[in-house]
């Protein structure tokens, strides 16, 4: 691993990738619900029912760890933690 | 001090109707001895006594449960029950701060949870940073601010609380909120 990187680099395209996101949460809701989506680079990398479906996806195509990843519902849970 | 700003992320709706907004801030996390580091949004959570990376952070760093062995474990206990969390020291690069903390890895056990729920549970900035900020919270301005001490400052804070009494010291920390 580098001992030295660019934070707000990483955390610019994170910004990024999120607001696509948001972008596209109206028309990600109507064709597929109910599934988790991951961005990167401001594009839709992976795409699946389970969250590794979504990952596996995703793996060959960016570092998923830097990835934008959600759930796309309109149901979404009340959580009490 | 140094301003993080974070922002408010709207949930609810569905059968519930009910909507509502939740402050996250985002942080690169680094786990030097996983040697792994990414980007993760953190809830600000008060009611958290530890920042906590959840199942998705876990997921996305490629952490897989069958195969993390942390040197140390804590047992914590939340309003779903009690679990087993690993340790780990961390870095939290935020926009205009670094922060070094141990921080709580897990759930460890997956058979406690179904797991397609808990990939949901956001990761928590607990009070173990919180208690190094200013935390300021303005739901109606949509203004979320965390203002981080320095290590100078929390040692003269530190300093004085141990040099004032409890009326002097609020007194001084009125002055300044005032002077503000």
């Amino acid at each position: 691993m580098k001992q030295h990187f660019d934070a707000h680099a990483v955390l610019d395209q994170f910004d990024k990738d999120h607001s696509y996101i948001e972008s596209h949460r109206a028309e990600w809701l109507e064709e597929f619900p109910n599934s988790w989506v991951v961005v990167y680079g401001e594009r839709l990398v992976g795409r699946g029912e389970t969250l590794e479906s979504a990952l596996e996806e995703a793996r060959p195509k960016c570092a998923v760890g830097d990835a934008a990843v959600e759930f796309i519902t309109s149901e979404p849970r009340n959580m009490l933690l | 001090m140094t301003r993080i700003d974070g922002s408010f992320r709207e949930w609810g709706g569905g059968e519930e109707g009910y909507f509502g907004v939740q402050p996250y801030v985002r942080a690169v996390v680094e786990l030097p001895r996983l040697g792994l580091r990414h980007p993760v949004d953190f809830l600000v959570d008060t009611g958290a006594v530890r920042t906590t990376l959840h199942p998705l952070s876990m997921t996305r760093l490629g952490i897989s449960l069958e195969d993390y062995a942390p040197t140390q474990r804590s047992d914590m206990t939340g309003v779903g029950g009690g679990a087993s969390y690993g340790e780990e020291e961390a870095i939290l690069h935020f926009r205009n701060a670094e922060i070094r903390a141990v921080v709580l890895v897990g759930p460890l056990l997956r058979e406690q949870f179904d797991f397609s729920l808990s990939s949901r549970l956001p990761s928590l900035l607990g009070m173990d940073i919180l208690s190094r900020t200013r935390l300021s919270v303005d739901y109606l301005a949509n203004e979320l601010r965390v203002d981080v001490h320095t290590d100078e400052d929390i040692l003269h804070l530190q300093d004085l609380q141990r040099r004032l009494s409890d009326a002097e010291y609020r007194h001084y920390r009125q002055m300044q909120r005032e002077e503000r």
